[in-house]
């Protein structure tokens, strides 16, 4: 169906949602309401010029961002008009749906022709009820489901419109083009540049290894060995790359795993390059020799997601790896008994051949 | 999401600008009250409502209780049905709302029930008291009515377990892992170590010693040298060099350098050997060992 | 052959003593030319290949030792099996094949004849089965004097069909050459007790270690010269010979194989080497009594000194148990207790079990095997009965020990066949030797020529038994000469008849490629295994991980060259059961697992197209019983087995059955083959449900010429977060259902 295609999807509430889409977002954990007209209406932020009676043209603020440690890529200054919207639910499993504008908490939806006297049963209510929502899918194509088709026409571009009594002019072509160049792909787009993991000599100093290790990204390891790894991050803004700088309270973060991560490490931006994060941590690897991954795996909401992963082999100490035995006090007493064993040996290959006969002479049988 | 909390005091002014808006919604005669099962018709707790400041205590419902809000609603003070009439409940910690839809009639009576089965799990496992307000609203100019009337503390039995659904998952960054490392073998004291080895290295002069008192001698170190020098310097240096090359292999050497050096050192020590140890033997064939 | 031998016979009497020499080299470079030649059917019939699974392990090791080097071999870490553990391969082999056709490939390359590595490897258990032809010739020799039964047990050895099972060309095992070691080691063995020397006691250390080196099986060497020691000295028969023998045996073997990593410290904290040192410790007690009886003659003495070597006996023998309870010495391993109750394996360790090389041996196996040998076996035990010198105890003591083992487990069938041609050649040339005397016997010359001939014709006629009269004995018709001459002769055709029947028709197909014979006549050979291996080889990335049962990691490994997640080397029985489990569950449970461990296609051998009843199906309850081993909540065999206990495939088949992974993959799209309602599954004779099963996590991506190998791809992650079940069904055209009916609370999205 989509090959790192993106769509935008447009409801509105004066045409029925062909029921092919409905299924289509319906397969993605995207409800949306059956009856031809159901719309949202707030009765408490509304614009009173163009829907004094209706109440079916909300005025929102921007929106803010959806988690304290997610970036925002929709914030922006004034109103935004959402004239006869079509509201969406989310299901609450996938992690790969987000809202982008979420109704107030008193907003609803209804259907105009059924529930004309009084609201009984609504579809969804509040910030439960999405005016726009988006999908990235695992291969990052974005879907973005608007609620009100009309909100991107021209005449709300910058409509003058007022929000009880104070006067506003609508923001809609700054939102409409937020949405836009996130949904194809113009902003929260991220892209690894260099992946780089190296051993650290220094603190671990190595003894005379007999397989050669090349210098950087080498295939295997030693277990107990200091490895440093780094990986560029950028962002593409509009038009070119910028380094990447996640939320403040978000961070990258680096596994290093074998079925399960046996490191799970924040990354901490080293430098920055023109138009590239270098992010990067150190570590010692663990003492289970195996197949590791070090893995990156960046999933955040409105971002395209980064799961980089590159296969490296953790050895176990080769033979001569091991510390030597004189370096180990406990093992001073076998040296000590070889040693004896060695001279005893040799005095009595001496006394064997050399010694002369005394009066009662040692007499071993052979 | 909560963001919009803040505009809602300002609306009640917006009433006054608009020609038919003498009036704004709110409601009368509201009880709140819950009763539990098997409890009787006494059982439980009922509580007047005002449309301007909340209980001060909060409402608990237990597992098993209903929980009756019955109120008037009224545009202004005539008893109207207004078009949304929800009793909207907002976690303080997450923010959560989810807003029950009063049943109202067209005199302006509405009521809902509530118990623990139609509140949503997020709801169920919440630790403060879930703040409860109502709202008023419907089309035209009248100011809409949205105030917290009560809290809401919802108490559960810790018995029951709850058919919790898992926490979905969402992308976020996760908690580090450190790898914890088996600790490294220990030796024992040295001070412990140093006596053993003393003592092993003690018993070579032991053995020295009473070897001596053996009677063991060199004395016919001479006379074995005499009668084939070459044979025994041959046989007793390759002893030593065979000693010496596993000493080299223990500390630098590999096998592939040790192994032709064991070999010809060991041919020589088998060729000088036997000459070696025939004269040995002829010594002690001629009754002198 | 058997004529050439028979030749050498005749000749021996009438020439002088270095033709004679001059032509028991002869004959011996015959045997082993005879031994080679008759283990090159496989070639010849197939191709110059590595056989079955093991071989190819050891193959492909053997390529990383050339290519890499000896000591980067000695600390090989393998990151190509067993993902994504890994396989300390280096640390857990027994290093001495490798090394050998290593050293091999090198001295022709020194040589200036430069031979492929994998001709070396094809070739090796031919020429090691030539050279345990000699070492045979000279074990046999050892025990009698007469050199023609060295020759016989020699021929015997070198085409039994007993050893050519594990040493025909390609058949790269470790039995290889470790049977020669075997044989060669017990050789040096007996010369050292025999001559009391220190230097073939040296001899027999080195070459003990070299067989630790080669051979799991080392462990029988460790086990039966002990015993050999042990019960010389229980019949009186302790002498300086046996101590020097033996402590230098036991110091320098024991220090040789603590050399090879995979054994270690095993020689002292295993209870398979603990008689070993308990015999060793016996001896040194022996001999200090032994010493201070010749000191001190005097009867209390001698009664004080018994009590005392009772006392440390026990003492000995109480501590050991004591060690193994506590846990320093590591208890008998599971293997061994499978050798004294065969039941206990597939209770208890159902991956041992499901071997079937570990399976009890079947009476025919040995008339199979061994043929004629069978009933001459007896015979020549008997006859070692009778002198009962220092050595033919070791042959009864073998021959016991070694029949029984045969008798439970099927491959050590192979530790058996060197002793029974000792045996029977010596029970043969006894006959042989009576019978061909030329000469009839005359009292004047009976202890000059035929001092064998009485000996052995009181073997055949019972008034021999009472040997103190010292009859004049010999065969005096040459009537009964010529026939009983000529039965054996009839008899030694027709061993060679069987022998190379048997290694021509059973022994010498690879496994790798199956041979079938078509209506005409001609052979049809099936290559569905290289087939699905190459396909793997050349239509995926480099690093792709394969899943498979067990049985096929060595060869994924040797020939496809991909990362397997189990092999032959069975060293992880989690893991192990980790497939199994991921083969027994349905594709819900799999495919995370799958997905956990990388896994990247699945790899099933399916034989119901085609009858080949070696294939996974037939081989799922060992799957079953081994995930069941260490989830048994998860997996249950029961649920396998319909309510009356079959294990069916048909409609009748369980849910369980029918739900799991591995029915899934053999029967997928299955009925496509047949015409509707018609598919037939020819191994197990059943005809198969109308609606074939459905996959969702994996897709088919490789299905060889006759069905055998079929190759899974398992999929990605959904795109778009759903199940793969939904997504194959939307994909399909079926819609989500919505709810319409909303029960309960609402389902609140929270971020």
């Amino acid at each position: 169906m989509k090959k790192e295609g993106n769509i935008l999807v447009a409801l509105s509430s004066e045409h029925a949602t062909p029921s092919a889409v409905q299924a289509m977002l319906l397969e993605l954990d995207i409800n949306t309401p059956t009856d031809k007209g159901a719309l949202v209406v707030d009765h408490f932020n509304y614009d009173s010029t163009s829907a004094s009676e209706q109440h079916d043209v909300l005025l929102l603020p921007f929106p803010a961002a959806l988690r304290p440690d997610v970036k925002n890529y929709f914030a922006g200054e004034g109103y935004i008009a959402v004239p006869r919207a079509v509201c969406q639910t989310l299901g609450n499993e996938s992690p790969l749906l987000s809202p982008i504008l979420r109704a107030p908490s008193t907003a609803y939806s209804y259907n105009p022709k059924d529930e004309a006297e009084g609201v009984e049963d609504p579809f969804a209510v509040g910030g439960q009820l999405n005016l726009v929502s988006a999908m990235q899918a695992n291969n990052a194509a974005r879907l973005t489901v608007v609620g009100s088709a009309e909100m991107l026409q021209n005449k709300w571009f910058a409509e003058k419109a007022k929000l009880g009594d104070k006067a506003i002019t609508t923001a809609n072509r700054d939102f409409a083009q937020k949405l836009s160049a996130w949904t194809f792909k113009e902003t929260g787009v991220l892209k690894v540049g260099k992946f780089l993991h190296y051993q650290d000599e220094g603190a671990s100093k190595k003894m005379n290894t007999s397989v050669a290790i090349p210098e950087n990204n080498p295939t295997i390891y030693r277990i107990k060995s200091d490895v440093h790894f780094q990986v560029e991050i950028s962002e593409y803004m509009n038009d070119h790359l910028a380094p990447f700088v996640p939320s403040p309270n978000d961070n990258i973060q680096l596994e290093f795993s074998m079925l399960s991560p046996f490191q799970r490490l924040n990354l901490s931006p080293i430098s920055q390059t023109a138009n590239a994060t270098i992010f990067g941590v150190g570590f010692k690897t663990p003492d289970q020799h195996g197949i590791f991954n070090f893995r990156i795996n960046y999933r955040r909401p409105f971002v395209t997601n980064i799961d980089e992963k590159r296969q490296v082999t953790v050895r176990h100490f080769a033979h001569d790896e091991w510390p030597r035995s004189w370096q180990i006090s406990g093992a001073w007493v076998w040296i000590g008994g070889i040693w004896v064993t060695i001279l005893g040996w040799l005095a009595f290959v001496a006394l064997w051949l050399y010694s002369a006969p005394s009066e009662k002479s040692v007499k071993k049988t052979q | 999401m909560r963001v919009l909390h803040g505009f809602v005091s300002s609306l009640f002014l917006s009433g006054a600008t608009i020609v038919s808006a003498a009036s704004s919604w709110s409601f009368e005669d509201a009880t709140v009250s819950v009763s539990s099962k098997g409890a009787g018709v006494g059982g439980g707790s009922k509580d007047k409502l005002s449309p301007s400041t909340p209980l001060q205590n909060s409402i608990s419902l237990g597992a098993t209780d209903t929980l009756k809000l019955l109120l008037t609603t009224a545009e202004g003070s005539t008893a109207k049905r207004p078009h949304q009439a929800f009793l909207t409940l907002a976690d303080p910690t997450t923010g959560l709302e989810e807003s029950f839809v009063l049943n109202v009639k067209d005199s302006g009576k509405a009521k809902v029930d509530l118990s623990h089965k139609d509140l949503p799990h997020q709801f169920l496992t919440c630790e403060k008291p879930i703040a409860a307000s109502i709202v008023i609203a419907s089309f035209g100019s009248s100011a809409p009515y949205k105030n917290k009337v009560f809290d809401l503390a919802i108490t559960r039995d810790p018995n029951v377990p709850l058919g919790i659904p898992e926490p979905p998952v969402r992308y976020a960054a996760e908690t580090e892992i450190h790898h914890i490392f088996r600790e490294d073998p220990k030796s024992p004291p040295k001070l412990i170590t140093i006596v053993f080895a003393a003592a092993v290295a003690g018993a070579l002069p032991v053995l020295l010693g009473v070897w001596a008192t053996l009677g063991a001698n060199a004395g016919h170190l001479s006379k074995a040298l005499g009668n084939a020098t070459i044979s025994h310097g041959l046989f007793y240096g390759s002893i030593l060099a065979m000693e010496g090359i596993f000493f080299l292999y223990y500390t630098s050497w590999n096998l592939f350098q040790t192994l032709p050096a064991a070999a010809v050192v060991g041919f020589v020590a088998f060729l000088s050997g036997s000459r070696a140890l025939t004269e040995v033997q002829e010594r002690r064939l001629a009754e002198l060992r | 052959m058997a004529a050439a031998v028979e030749d050498g016979q005749f000749l021996k009497q009438a020439t002088g003593r270095n033709t004679r020499g001059l032509l028991r080299v002869i004959i011996l470079c015959l045997i082993a030319g005879a031994a080679v030649s008759s283990r090159l059917f496989s070639v010849i019939r197939f191709e110059s290949i590595i056989h079955e699974f093991d071989p190819w392990f050891n193959f492909r090791a053997t390529k990383y030792l050339v290519q890499n080097g000896f000591y980067s071999f000695w600390d090989w870490f393998d990151d190509r099996t067993w993902h994504p553990l890994g396989r300390v391969t280096g640390g857990t082999l027994y290093p001495g094949l490798m090394v050998t056709s290593g050293a091999i490939y090198h001295l022709l390359r020194a040589l200036a004849m430069p031979v492929d590595i994998r001709n070396i490897c094809v070739l090796l258990a031919p020429a090691f089965s030539g050279l345990t032809a000699f070492a045979t010739y000279l074990l046999t020799s050892e025990m009698v004097p007469s050199p023609s039964a060295g020759l016989l047990a020699a021929a015997f050895m070198g085409i039994t069909p007993g050893y050519i099972s594990r040493s025909v060309a390609g058949s790269y095992d470790n039995e290889a050459i470790a049977i020669f070691l075997l044989v060669f080691t017990f050789f040096l063995w007996i010369k050292a007790v025999k001559n009391g020397s220190m230097f073939w006691g040296a001899l027999a250390a080195l070459f003990y270690g070299y067989m630790v080196s080669a051979w799991g099986g080392y462990v029988f060497i460790t086990n039966l010269l002990p015993l050999h020691a042990f019960v010389l000295i229980c019949m009186g028969r302790y002498s300086p010979r046996l101590y020097v023998s033996y402590t230098s045996w036991y110091a320098l073997g024991t220090l040789a194989s603590m050399q090879i990593p995979f054994v270690g410290f095993l020689p002292i904290r295993s209870s398979e080497h603990m008689s070993a040192l308990g015999v060793f410790g016996l001896l040194q007690l022996v001999a200090f009594v032994d010493w201070v009886r010749a000191q001190l003659p005097g009867k209390q003495f001698q009664m004080l000194l018994r009590a005392l070597v009772l006392a440390v006996f026990v003492i000995g023998v109480g501590g050991l148990v004591l060690l193994t309870v506590s846990g320093v010495i590591a208890p008998w391993t599971g293997r061994f207790y499978s050798l004294w109750d065969t039941g206990y394996a597939k209770i208890h360790i159902p991956i041992i079990a499901s071997v079937s090389e570990h399976q009890p041996t079947a009476w025919p196996a040995f008339f199979f095997d061994l043929s004629m040998m069978i009933w001459l076996f007896p015979a020549g035990v008997y006859m070692c009965f009778r002198t009962l010198t220092d050595e033919q105890v070791f042959i009864v003591i073998y021959a016991v020990l070694a029949s029984y083992f045969a008798g439970v487990m099927v491959r050590l069938m192979l530790t058996l066949t060197p002793i029974v041609c000792v045996a029977s050649a010596m029970a043969f040339s006894q006959i042989l030797d009576t019978y061909l005397d030329a000469k009839t016997p005359k009292p004047a010359t009976e202890n000059a020529s035929a001092d064998t001939a009485s000996v052995a014709a009181a073997a055949v006629l019972p008034d021999g038994l009472r040997s103190t009269r010292n009859p004049i004995v010999g065969i005096y018709s040459y009537a009964s000469k010529v026939t009983v001459v000529g039965a054996s002769a009839v008899y030694l055709l027709l061993f060679v008849l069987h022998c190379t029947w048997v290694t021509s028709n059973a022994y010498s197909s690879p496994s790798v490629v199956l041979a079938s014979k078509l209506p005409d006549g001609s052979q049809h050979i099936i290559d569905d295994y290289r087939e699905a291996y190459y396909w793997l080889r050349q239509n995926t990335p480099q690093n792709a991980k394969i899943m498979s049962w067990w049985d096929y990691g060595y060869q994924i490994g040797g020939m496809a060259d991909r990362p397997t997640l189990v092999d032959n080397n069975t060293w992880n029985n989690t893991h192990i059961a980790t497939v199994g489990k991921a083969m027994s569950s349905r594709e819900e449970v799999s495919y995370p697992i799958m997905r956990q461990h990388e896994v990247d296609y699945v790899l099933v051998v399916f034989g119901g197209l085609l009858g080949y009843s070696g294939d996974d199906i037939n081989k799922f309850l060992w799957m079953v019983r081994i995930a069941e081993g260490i989830w048994p909540d998860e997996v249950k065999e029961r649920n396998f087995f319909t309510p009356r206990g079959e294990y069916r495939v048909d409609e009748e088949a369980t849910p369980t059955m029918k739900a799991s992974l591995m029915y899934k993959m053999s029967y997928y799209n299955y009925n496509a083959l047949f015409p509707a309602g018609q598919a037939q599954d020819r191994v197990r004779g059943a005809r198969l449900p109308a609606q074939g099963p459905e996959l969702s996590t994996i897709e088919e991506a490789f299905t060889s010429e006759n069905w055998i190998i079929r190759i899974y791809k398992v999929k990605d992650l959904d795109n778009f977060g759903r199940d793969h079940q939904s997504a194959v069904s939307f994909d399909k055209g079926h819609k989500k259902k919505r709810s319409t009916k909303r029960k309960g609370p609402r389902v609140l999205r929270v971020e």
